[in-house]
C-alpha cells in the first residue's frame, strides 16, 4: 500500500507539529494484530488488502442528497468530515444564548490530542487533520430537541483518507441528545479516521447516538475520549446496520463522584463486515456507575469484536460496573471474539461481566414454530428479542422508530444451516 | 536474577549459599552447559540434538513481557543449570536452623514432626524415603504395566515412548521459558498408562520435588493410552527453601482415545516475606493434548505460594467429543503476584470445556485471571462455560480478569461470567454473631467461595488445601 500523505498548513508552528506527528506515525505504521489493542483487528492488513494507495488530496465536494429526518430537531451538517452548515432554529433562541460552534482548528484540537500522543492513529489524525467542529453548550441550557449530525460522505473518494475530529463541551447543568447520522453515498473506497473529545462538566448530561443509515462499503475508525465530572451522565448508543470495516473506541473517564457512563450497542453485520467495539471505562472517583450492553448479530461471514475494559482505581469505592456482551452467530462463517476485561484495585465494589456467543436457540425456535409462526418470522422475532435489551434503553420514541425501521429492513436472514 | 533480590534473600539464612561448585555445572547458559547436562545424565544423542536445537531457537527468542506482574531482569548467565543432589553438609543440620515461621506453618498443616524434618530437608534420607514410597507400590504398578519413574530413567529405559511424545504438546518452538526448559531440563517424572488400565492409586510427586531441590527446570510427561485413567498429584505443599529462583517447568499430558487424565496441583512455593522480598518466580508451562476421541483432561490447581505465579495450564481438544476442565484457586497475599488462567483450544467436534477460577487477593497483592477460549471453525457443536470470581480484601490489592473469547462457529456456545466483590458483610456478621472471630469467619467464607474447586481435589489434598487457604490469608484481615 502506497501512502501519499502531503502536509500543508498556514502557520509554521502547526506545520512543524504536523510534520512531527507524521514522522511518528510513519515510524509506527498502521497498527496490526501484534499490538494488544488491535489483537482481533489487524488494521494494517485490512487496509493493505483493500487499498493500493491512500492519499489525503483535497477533493471537490459534491452536494449530498439531503435526507432530513422527519421529527423536529437541530442539525449540524458535515460533508466528507468537514463542517458544512448548522441549523438550531428549532430551539427558538438566539444562538449565543446557548451554544457556540466553530470550524475546528488545530490549536484547540491539540489540547485534547496531547494525552493520546502514544496512539499512532492520533498522530495520523493530527498530522493530516482537515476539519470537524467544536461545539460548546453553555451552562444550564437544556436542549428541547435533539441535535442531528448529518455525517455525509459523497462524491468520488477513491483511496482517500479523511482525518477529522469533533469536540463537544457540555457546561454545567446542560443537557443534550446528539444523533450522529452517517450517510455514505460516496463512490470508491475511503478510510475515515476520526477523533472525538467530549467533556461533561458538573451535572451535565449527554446522550450520544451513532446510527448509520444504510450499509456502508467503507472503512471507519473512531476514537472517543470522554471525561465526566461530578454528577454528570454520559450515554453512548451505537447502532449499525453494517459497514465493511468499523472500529469504535470509547475511552470514558469517570472523574467526578456519582458520575455515570453507559455504552449500548446493537449491531447487525452483513457480508464480510468487520466491526469492533472497544471500551475502556475508568472509575477514578467513588460512587460512580458504568453499564455496558453490547449485542452483535452476525451473518454472512462477518466478524464482530468486543474489547471492553473496566478499570477501578483504589479510591473508587462503591463502584458499580456491569458489562454484558453477546454475539448471535447466524451462520457458520461468522465469528465473534471478545475480551471483556476487569482491572480492579478497590474492594468495596460490585463489578461483573458476562459474555456469550452462540446460534439461535433451537428450543425458542421450536416454541414459536409450534405456535404456527413461520420459521423466517420466528427468527426475526428472536433477533429482535435479542436486541430488545438495548433498544428498550432508548427513551426517545423518534429514535426507536428509526432503528426499528432499519432493523426491519436488515433482518433478511434465512436459515442456511438447515 | 538481579543482585538486589539475591542480597535481600541472604537475610533468610537458609544456609544455601555454601560453595558446592563441584556438584554443579558451571554457571551460565551455553552449549557447554547443555552438553554437560546431557553427558551427566548419559543421554542418547537424539536428545542432546533436541536440546541443542531448542537452545538454538532460544537464542532468537525474547522473554515475553505482556504479563501483568513485572519482575527484575533475570540474568540467565548467572544461574546454575545442573546441580546434583546436595550433600547433607549444605542442609540445615537441625530444625533450629529452619525459619521458625516454616515450622509454625507445618504445625498448622498438621504434618508430623518426622515429616517436618523431612520436608525441611534436615533428614538426608528424605530422598530415599520418598523413593521408597514409590517403590512400595512399584510392584503393583508394574503388574498392570504402568510406568512411573523419573524422566531420566524413562529416557534410558523407554526411549521409544519418550522420543515419540516429548515435545509433542510443548514443542521446542514454543515460548521463551518453555524453550529454555527444553534446552536445559534436568529431571521430572514420566508416567505411561497402558491401554484400558485404570491406575489403581493416585500418583504423586509430593516428596520427590521436595527432596531433589534442583528441579528448577523439571519436565513431566504423562501419557494415558487408549481407554486408561490416571490421577496425578503434584504437591509443593512444603515451602521450598530453594534460593530465590526461577522455576520454569514444563508439563506435557497426552490423552489418547477414551483416556482420562486428572492433574492436581497444590502449589505453595516460598512466597517471599511480608515485605515482598524473595520468593519463587513460578513460570511454568503446562499443556495437555486430548489427542483421542472422547478423551478428557482435567486440571485442578491451588496456587497459594510463589512471589510470582505465571502459568496457564491448557487443553488442546483435538479429538472429537473430548473434554477439558480447569479448576483454579489463586490466592495472593502481601506482595505476591499471580497471572494465571487457562487456554481451551477447541479443534474437534462436540468438544466441551469448563473453567472455574477463583481469585483471592489480599494485602498488596495483584491477582490476574487470564484465559483463552478458542473455538475453531471445524469444532462444531462445541461448548464452553467459564466462571471467574474474584474476592478482594482491602483497597491496596488488585483483581483483574482478562479473558479472550473467540467463537468461529455458529453451532457452538460460549458462556462467560465474572464477578469481583469483597467479602459479604452480612455473611461476616452472621458468623461473628455465632461466636466465630473475624479470622475464622473469613476463613470459613473463603473456603465456601472456593468450594467448587476444592471439591475437585482428591481427598487427602483437599484437606490440606483447605488449611492452606486459611493460612495464606492469615494476617490479611482487620
Amino acid at each position: 500500500m502506497e501512502l501519499n500523505f502531503k502536509i500543508k498548513d498556514k502557520s509554521d508552528k502547526s506545520l512543524k507539529l504536523r510534520e512531527a506527528n507524521l514522522s511518528t506515525f510513519k515510524k509506527k505504521g498502521f497498527p496490526n494484530k501484534r499490538e494488544e489493542d488491535w489483537k482481533f483487528t489487524d488494521l494494517e492488513k485490512v487496509l493493505s488488502e483493500n487499498f493500493k494507495e491512500l492519499h489525503n488530496n483535497q477533493l471537490d465536494n459534491k452536494k449530498p442528497n439531503v435526507q432530513d429526518l422527519k421529527f423536529s430537531h437541530n442539525s449540524i451538517t458535515l460533508i466528507n468530515g468537514k463542517l458544512e452548515s448548522f441549523d438550531f432554529k428549532s430551539e427558538n433562541l438566539q444562538y449565543e444564548n446557548f451554544f457556540k460552534i466553530n470550524e475546528f482548528n488545530l490549536d484547540q484540537h491539540l489540547n485534547f490530542a496531547n494525552e493520546l500522543k502514544d496512539n499512532q492513529m492520533q498522530n495520523l489524525n493530527t498530522a493530516l487533520h482537515e476539519g470537524g467542529f467544536y461545539l460548546n453548550i453553555k451552562s444550564d441550557y437544556k436542549f428541547k430537541y435533539p441535535i442531528v449530525i448529518y455525517n455525509y460522505f459523497t462524491g468520488v473518494l477513491k483511496n482517500k483518507i479523511i482525518n477529522n475530529s469533533e469536540t463537544i463541551t457540555m457546561s454545567k447543568n446542560s443537557d443534550a441528545t446528539i444523533i450522529e447520522y452517517l450517510i455514505d453515498e460516496s463512490e470508491g473506497n475511503f478510510f475515515n479516521n476520526t477523533f472525538k473529545y467530549i467533556n461533561l462538566e458538573e451535572n451535565a448530561s449527554l446522550n450520544y447516538y451513532f446510527i448509520n443509515k444504510k450499509e456502508s462499503n467503507n472503512f471507519f475508525y473512531e476514537f472517543s475520549k470522554v471525561e465526566l465530572l461530578k454528577n454528570s451522565n454520559f450515554k453512548k448508543y451505537l447502532f449499525s446496520s453494517g459497514m465493511k470495516f468499523g472500529k469504535f473506541e470509547s475511552n470514558i473517564k469517570l472523574n467526578g463522584m456519582n458520575s455515570c457512563g453507559e455504552v449500548y450497542s446493537g449491531l447487525f453485520l452483513g457480508i464480510n463486515n468487520h466491526q469492533e467495539i472497544k471500551t475502556n471505562i475508568q472509575h477514578l472517583k467513588p460512587n460512580c456507575q458504568s453499564h455496558q450492553d453490547i449485542k452483535n448479530v452476525l451473518a454472512s461471514g462477518s466478524k464482530g469484536v468486543f474489547q471492553g475494559k473496566v478499570f477501578v482505581d483504589s479510591i473508587a469505592q462503591k463502584t458499580n460496573a456491569y458489562q454484558l456482551s453477546k454475539g448471535l452467530l447466524l451462520d457458520k462463517d461468522s465469528e465473534f471474539n471478545t475480551k471483556p476485561e476487569l482491572e480492579i484495585y478497590a474492594d468495596d465494589v460490585k463489578c461483573s461481566h458476562g459474555s456469550t456467543s452462540g446460534n439461535i436457540d433451537k428450543e425458542s425456535l421450536f416454541y414459536l414454530k409450534a405456535r404456527g409462526i413461520k420459521e423466517k418470522e420466528a427468527i426475526k422475532m428472536i433477533i429482535k428479542g435479542f436486541l430488545e435489551s438495548v433498544l428498550e434503553k432508548i427513551k426517545d420514541k423518534d429514535i426507536t422508530d428509526i432503528l426499528l425501521n432499519h432493523f426491519n429492513k436488515h433482518i433478511k436472514y434465512e436459515n442456511r444451516s438447515n | 536474577m538481579s543482585t538486589k533480590v539475591i542480597d535481600s534473600n541472604k537475610e533468610y539464612k537458609y544456609g544455601f549459599t555454601t560453595d558446592i561448585e563441584s556438584f554443579k555445572a558451571p554457571k551460565g547458559l551455553n552449549e557447554e552447559t547443555i552438553k554437560f547436562i546431557s553427558r551427566e545424565k548419559k543421554e542418547p544423542k537424539w536428545l542432546l540434538d533436541w536440546r541443542l536445537k531448542a537452545y538454538k531457537r532460544l537464542k532468537s527468542l525474547k522473554e515475553p513481557n505482556w504479563q501483568k506482574p513485572k519482575y527484575p531482569k533475570i540474568d540467565y548467565q548467572d544461574l546454575y543449570y545442573y546441580s546434583a543432589p546436595k550433600s547433607a553438609k549444605e542442609k540445615p543440620k537441625s530444625l533450629d536452623e529452619v525459619d521458625p515461621k516454616l515450622i509454625e506453618t507445618y504445625k498448622k498443616l498438621g504434618i508430623p514432626l518426622d515429616e517436618q524434618k523431612r520436608l525441611s530437608g534436615v533428614a538426608v534420607d528424605a530422598v530415599f524415603d520418598s523413593v521408597s514410597v514409590a517403590t512400595t507400590f512399584k510392584g503393583e504398578l508394574t503388574k498392570k504395566g504402568i510406568i512411573f519413574c523419573s524422566i531420566s530413567e524413562a529416557i534410558q529405559k523407554h526411549p521409544e515412548l519418550v522420543r515419540k511424545y516429548l515435545g509433542s504438546v510443548i514443542p521446542i518452538t514454543d515460548h521463551y521459558f518453555a524453550t529454555l526448559n527444553s534446552a536445559v531440563f534436568t529431571d521430572g517424572s514420566f508416567v505411561y498408562i497402558p491401554p484400558n488400565v485404570r491406575c489403581p492409586m493416585e500418583l504423586s510427586t509430593y516428596f520427590r520435588i521436595n527432596a531433589s531441590q534442583t528441579g528448577q527446570f523439571e519436565r513431566t510427561l504423562i501419557i494415558a493410552d487408549k481407554g486408561s485413567y490416571v490421577s496425578y498429584l503434584e504437591g509443593c505443599t512444603a515451602p521450598m527453601r530453594d534460593e530465590n529462583q526461577l522455576h520454569a517447568a514444563n508439563v506435557e499430558l497426552v490423552a489418547l482415545d477414551d483416556a482420562e487424565i486428572k492433574y492436581s496441583t497444590v502449589q505453595n512455593w516460598y512466597p517471599g516475606d511480608e515485605q515482598g522480598k524473595g520468593g519463587i518466580y513460578n513460570f511454568v508451562t503446562k499443556r495437555g493434548a486430548c489427542k483421542g476421541k472422547n478423551s478428557k483432561i482435567s486440571w485442578t490447581q491451588v496456587e497459594t505460594g510463589s512471589a510470582i505465579t505465571w502459568k496457564y495450564p491448557s487443553c488442546i481438544l483435538q479429538g472429537d467429543n473430548s473434554v477439558g476442565e480447569f479448576y483454579s484457586i489463586a490466592i495472593t497475599n502481601n506482595y505476591q503476584k499471580a497471572d494465571t488462567g487457562t487456554k481451551m483450544i477447541h479443534l474437534g467436534k462436540n468438544t466441551k470445556s469448563k473453567i472455574i477460577s477463583k481469585g483471592i487477593s489480599a494485602g498488596k497483592a495483584d491477582n490476574t485471571y487470564r484465559g483463552l477460549v478458542d473455538i475453531n471453525r471445524k469444532a462444531i457443536n462445541s461448548r464452553n462455560y467459564t466462571q471467574c470470581d474474584s474476592l478482594l480484601m482491602g483497597n491496596k490489592c488488585g483483581a483483574h480478569t482478562v479473558p479472550y473469547i473467540k467463537n468461529k462457529n455458529s453451532s457452538s456456545i460460549i458462556e462467560h461470567e465474572a464477578t469481583t466483590s469483597k467479602i459479604n458483610e452480612e455473611q461476616l456478621f452472621y458468623c461473628n454473631q455465632r461466636g466465630l472471630n473475624q479470622e475464622e469467619a473469613v476463613s470459613l467464607i473463603v473456603n465456601g467461595f472456593c468450594k467448587e474447586v476444592l471439591q475437585q481435589l482428591p481427598m487427602e489434598f483437599a484437606v490440606e488445601a483447605q488449611k492452606l487457604v486459611s493460612i495464606s490469608l492469615e494476617g490479611s484481615v482487620g
